[in-house]
C-alpha cells in the first residue's frame, strides 16, 4: 500500500453509503475515514486532520449544508464536497452559500468521478497551501530588501525589486504556480505603473 | 198587537178580490151609517133650535103683551095672551110671576112649577122653557115663563131616522154591488198583469203585451207595462248583443291568450329541451318514460317512441348491471331523489346524474327531474383528483429520488468494489495455478508459492475476502430497497380506471408509508398500529391519496413543530373497524391547527402552507373522495401545542353506495 497522502472524511446517514464507500476507494492513497452522523463527524474532525469532507445533505437533525458551514467556520482548509441523494435547488444554493462547498455532487456517483474530484481537491488545496507558503516567503523576502536598500530605493524602485525577486523564484515553482505568478506580476505591474 | 198582526197575516192570505169587496163593503156601509147619523142629528138639532127660538120669540111676545099684567094686575090680558098662545100645540105650559116669584096667571101643566127649572131657556129633555123679563117704568119687575113641549120635534126626529136608515141600507147595498163588481174588475185586470208578468218571469216577454183602454191607473199600469215590456226585449236585445258581442270578443282573448301559453310552453320546451339536462316524467311501475325531452333521442341514440315503451328502464338501467341501483329504486320514498348511472347506449356509456322529486301515489311510483350527462364533469374531476395526485408524486418524486438514489450510490459502489475485487481474486487463483502446475510439474514450486503469496498481498486479498459478503449484502439490501420503492410506487400510483376494486387498506398504508418515507423520516419517528381489516372495497388510488396527503401534511406540521432542533415527532398510523365502517387514523405531534383555521382546512385552495409547499388542494380532494366518492366521513381533532389527528372513516360495503338517495 502507497503511503497516505491525504485524510478523507465521508459523512452519510446511511452506514451502507459510506461503506461502500471506503471499499471503492480502499486502493487510494488516502486515509479513509466514516461517519454516519454529523456529531460522530464533528468528533473526527477534532480528532483527525482532515482535508477533504464528503457529506451527504439529507441527514437527520442538520442538512449537509448546514453541518459543512460549521465545519468552514472552524476548519476552513478542509475542502468540503456534498455528496447528495436529492437535486433540491434550495440545498445546492445553502451549499454554495453557506458551506462554499468545493463540488456538489449528485448520487448515485460513479466512484470514479468521486475519486477524481477528490484529487481535484487535494491539488488545489495543494495549490492554496503553495501559494500562502509562497505570498509569506514574498512577504519574507520583500520586507529584508526594504531593510538592505532602505537608503538607495525609491518606492518604485522597491516595486521593480518586488518583480526582480518573484521572477527569479519562478524557477522553483512548479508549471502549475507559472499562471499564478503571472496574475500576481501583472497585478504588481498594474499597482507599480506610475501615475 | 198580537191580534193585529195575525190578523193582517190571515188577511195577507184572502185573494185580492175579495180583500177589495171587504175593503168596498166596510167602507160604504160604515160611510152610509155615518152619514145617516149625521143627516138625522143634523135634523134634529135644526128642530130643536127652531123650537128654543119659537120659545124665546114666544117668551119676547109676552114680554111687551103682559106689561099690564105687572102694572095693573089685568089676568085677563094674560089670560087671553095666554089662550090665542095655546092654540099652538108645541106650547105645553106658559105662566106670568111678580118679583117675588108669585104666580099671577098660568095655563097648562103646573106653571107654579115653572120658575123652579133652573135654566132660563133650557130644555130637560122633553121641554125647552123661556124666560122673559118684565121691566116696569116704576121699577117694578116680573117675569114670563114659557114651556114648549118636544113631542112633536121627538116624532119627527123618529121619522127621519128611519127614513135616513131605509135609504142609507139602499145605498150601502148599491155600494157593496158596485164594489164587487168594480173590485172584480180590477182585481182581474191586475191578475191579467200579474200573469202577464209570471209570461214575462217565464221568459215569454216578447209575446206579452196587456189589452186595458181604460184610462185610469191600471190601464196605465198596463200601458207602462207593456211600454217597460217593450223597453225589456229591446233591452234584453241589446243585451244580447252586448252578450255576443263580449263573448266573441273573450273567446277571442281565449283563442289569443291560448295561443301564447302554447308559445310560451313551447317555448320553454325548447329552452328545456336544448339544454344538456334531459326532463323527464318516469313511470317506475310501468318502467316507461311519461314525458321526456326530445333532446334524450338525439343524445342517446335511442328513438323517441321508444322511451315510452314498457320495460324500456331494463334497457337503460339493466336489473342485473344496476342490481342495487335498481333494488333502490323499487324502494323509492316520495321526495328529492338524486344518483349516479351509468348509461350504456349504442356507441358509449354515459354517467348520468339523475335529480328530481318522487312521488308515490297508490301502487305507481313516479319520478320527475332532470337526467345530466355528467360523463364530461365526472372527467375533469376525476382529471383534477389525478392532477393532485401528479402534483403531490412530483413533490414525492424528489424524496422518492433520494430514496432510489441513495441505494443506487452504495449499490453501484459495491458493485465496482466487488468487481475490481473479481480481478484481484482472478489474479490471486492465477498465481495459485501457476502454482498448483508448478506442484503437479515439479516445476519451482518455491517460487510460484512466493509469487502466489505476492499477489495475494497485492490484491488485498484479505480485505477482499472479509469485504466481499457485506458488499454483497449492502448490495442485496440496496436492490430491495428499490425494488420496495418502485413496488410502492407503483402500487400507490394505482390506476382506478373508474372501478372499485376489494383493497387491502392496511398495505395501502404501508406503500404510502415507504413512498413518503422520504417526507418524514427526518422529522418523525412512524408508529403504526394497523389490526386486521377486512377488504374494503373503494377506488384504491384515491385512498392513497388521501393517506398520503394527511402523512404529508403530519409530517409538515411535525417538521414547522421540530424545526432547528434534532428532536423528532412521532406520526401514529391506526387502523380498526367500528361497526360497518373501517377507520384509520393519522395523529401528528405537530402545532395543532390554529383555531382560525379550522374552519377552513377543508375548503380548496386554503393553505397555511408557503407557497411552494402546497397548494391547498389535499384536503378538500380528501374530503371529495371520502365523503362523495365513498360515502365515509372525515373528522379530525386538534389541540394547539399537541398536534393533530385526522380520522377517516369509510363503509366496508362502500361499493355499495354506488348511488344514494337524497334524504
Amino acid at each position: 500500500m502507497s503511503a497516505k497522502t491525504a485524510t478523507i472524511l465521508l459523512v452519510d446517514d446511511e452506514p451502507h453509503v459510506t461503506d461502500a464507500l471506503l471499499r471503492v476507494m480502499r486502493r487510494q492513497p488516502y486515509e479513509l475515514l466514516s461517519a454516519n452522523s454529523a456529531a460522530r463527524a464533528q468528533e473526527l474532525l477534532e480528532s483527525h486532520h482532515v482535508d477533504v469532507v464528503v457529506s451527504d445533505e439529507q441527514m437527520p437533525g442538520v442538512p449537509g449544508s448546514a453541518f459543512l458551514a460549521a465545519v468552514r467556520k472552524q476548519f476552513p482548509d478542509t475542502i468540503r464536497i456534498i455528496l447528495s441523494g436529492q437535486a433540491s435547488l434550495d440545498a445546492a444554493v445553502r451549499a454554495i452559500n453557506e458551506g462554499e462547498v468545493y463540488r456538489f455532487l449528485l448520487k448515485p456517483c460513479n466512484p470514479v468521478d468521486l475519486i477524481v474530484t477528490i484529487q481535484q481537491a487535494l491539488s488545489l488545496k495543494r495549490l492554496e497551501l503553495q501559494s500562502r507558503r509562497l505570498l509569506r516567503e514574498f512577504q519574507r523576502q520583500a520586507a529584508i530588501i526594504e531593510q538592505s536598500g532602505a537608503g538607495v530605493g525609491s518606492s518604485a524602485g522597491l516595486n521593480g525589486g518586488d518583480r526582480s525577486v518573484i521572477t527569479a523564484e519562478e524557477s522553483d515553482c512548479d508549471g502549475d504556480l507559472a499562471g499564478l505568478i503571472e496574475r500576481m506580476e501583472h497585478v504588481l505591474n498594474q499597482v507599480a505603473r506610475p501615475a | 198587537m198580537k191580534a193585529l198582526t195575525t190578523l193582517a197575516a190571515r188577511v195577507r192570505k184572502v185573494p185580492l178580490r175579495r180583500q177589495l169587496m171587504i175593503a168596498f163593503a166596510t167602507l160604504s156601509i160604515s160611510s152610509t151609517v155615518i152619514a145617516t147619523l149625521s143627516v138625522a142629528s143634523f135634523a134634529s138639532h135644526r128642530l130643536h133650535r127652531d123650537l128654543r127660538e119659537k120659545s124665546v120669540q114666544y117668551a119676547r111676545q109676552l114680554q111687551r103683551q103682559l106689561e099690564p099684567v105687572i102694572e095693573y094686575d089685568d089676568h085677563v090680558t094674560a089670560q087671553e095672551a095666554f089662550d090665542s098662545m095655546l092654540n099652538d100645540a108645541d106650547v105645553d105650559g106658559l105662566g106670568v110671576y111678580a118679583q117675588d116669584g108669585r104666580l099671577l096667571e098660568g095655563r097648562g101643566e103646573r106653571p107654579a112649577l115653572l120658575p123652579s127649572i133652573s135654566a132660563p131657556i133650557g130644555a130637560d129633555g122633553q121641554h125647552v122653557v123661556a124666560v122673559g123679563d118684565i121691566q116696569l117704568r116704576d121699577g117694578r119687575k116680573g117675569h114670563v115663563f114659557v114651556r114648549l113641549n118636544s113631542r112633536s120635534i121627538d116624532d119627527a126626529v123618529r121619522r127621519n131616522d128611519w127614513l135616513a136608515a131605509a135609504i142609507a141600507g139602499v145605498v150601502a147595498l148599491c155600494a157593496l154591488a158596485l164594489g164587487a163588481t168594480i173590485s172584480r174588475l180590477i182585481a182581474r185586470r191586475l191578475e191579467r198583469i200579474g200573469d202577464a208578468v209570471k209570461l214575462m218571469a217565464a221568459g215569454e216577454g216578447k209575446r206579452v203585451a196587456l189589452h186595458d183602454a181604460a184610462e185610469d191607473s191600471i190601464g196605465d199600469l198596463a200601458l207602462a207595462f207593456n211600454t217597460m215590456v217593450r223597453e225589456l226585449d229591446r233591452l234584453s236585445a241589446e243585451h244580447e248583443r252586448l252578450v255576443t258581442t263580449e263573448r266573441e270578443r273573450l273567446e277571442l282573448l281565449v283563442s289569443e291568450r291560448t295561443l301564447a301559453l302554447e308559445r310560451s310552453r313551447e317555448m320553454f320546451r325548447l329552452i328545456a329541451e336544448s339544454t344538456l339536462a334531459i326532463p323527464f316524467t318516469l313511470d317506475l311501475a310501468r318502467g316507461a318514460f311519461l314525458y321526456i325531452g326530445a333532446q334524450a333521442s338525439t343524445n342517446f341514440n335511442i328513438p323517441d317512441e321508444r322511451w315510452a315503451c314498457p320495460g324500456v328502464l331494463d334497457l337503460a338501467l339493466p336489473r342485473d348491471s344496476h342490481q342495487e341501483l335498481r333494488l333502490m329504486l323499487d324502494a323509492c320514498e316520495s321526495g328529492p331523489f338524486e344518483f349516479l348511472a351509468n348509461i350504456h347506449y349504442p356507441g358509449r356509456v354515459a354517467e348520468i346524474r339523475w335529480t328530481g322529486t318522487c312521488e308515490k301515489t297508490g301502487d305507481s311510483t313516479i319520478l320527475r327531474g332532470l337526467m345530466q350527462d355528467v360523463t364530461e364533469v365526472r372527467q375533469l374531476a376525476r382529471e383534477l383528483t389525478a392532477a393532485q395526485k401528479l402534483e403531490s408524486v412530483g413533490r414525492l418524486a424528489a424524496g422518492v429520488a433520494h430514496e432510489i438514489n441513495t441505494p443506487v450510490q452504495f449499490v453501484s459502489d459495491n458493485v465496482e468494489f466487488l468487481t475490481s475485487s473479481m480481478q484481484g481474486i482472478a489474479s490471486v487463483i492465477s498465481a495459485y495455478r501457476a502454482l498448483k502446475e508448478a506442484v503437479e510439474t515439479s516445476g519451482d514450486a518455491q517460487v510460484a508459492a512466493q509469487s502466489a503469496g505476492e499477489a495475494e498481498s497485492q490484491e488485498d486479498i484479505g480485505y477482499i475476502l472479509e469485504n466481499v459478503p457485506p458488499a454483497l449484502s449492502g448490495a442485496r439490501e440496496g436492490l430491495k430497497r428499490i425494488a420496495a420503492i418502485v413496488h410502492s410506487m407503483k402500487s400507490f400510483a394505482h390506476p382506478d380506471q373508474g372501478e372499485r376494486s376489494d383493497a387491502d387498506l392496511n398495505q395501502a398504508i404501508e406503500s404510502t408509508l415507504v413512498i413518503a418515507r422520504n417526507e418524514y423520516k427526518y422529522v418523525a419517528e412512524v408508529e403504526t398500529d394497523l389490526q386486521e381489516l377486512p377488504r374494503v372495497r373503494c377506488y384504491l388510488g384515491e385512498i392513497n391519496q388521501v393517506i398520503l396527503n394527511l402523512l404529508v401534511n403530519a409530517a409538515h406540521a411535525i417538521g414547522d413543530a421540530v424545526r432547528h432542533s434534532d428532536a423528532k415527532g412521532k406520526i401514529t398510523i391506526r387502523s380498526c373497524v367500528i361497526g360497518h365502517e373501517v377507520e384509520i387514523s393519522i395523529a401528528d405531534t405537530g402545532d395543532g391547527i390554529p383555531v382560525a383555521a379550522r374552519e377552513k382546512i377543508f375548503d380548496p385552495f386554503f393553505t397555511t402552507k408557503e407557497v411552494g409547499r402546497g397548494t391547498g388542494q389535499g384536503l378538500a380532494i380528501a374530503r371529495s373522495v371520502i365523503v362523495n366518492k365513498h360515502g365515509g366521513s372525515m373528522r379530525f381533532e386538534t389541540e394547539i401545542g399537541k398536534g393533530t389527528t385526522f380520522f377517516i372513516r369509510l363503509p366496508i360495503g362502500a361499493a355499495h353506495q354506488s348511488a344514494h338517495l337524497a334524504a
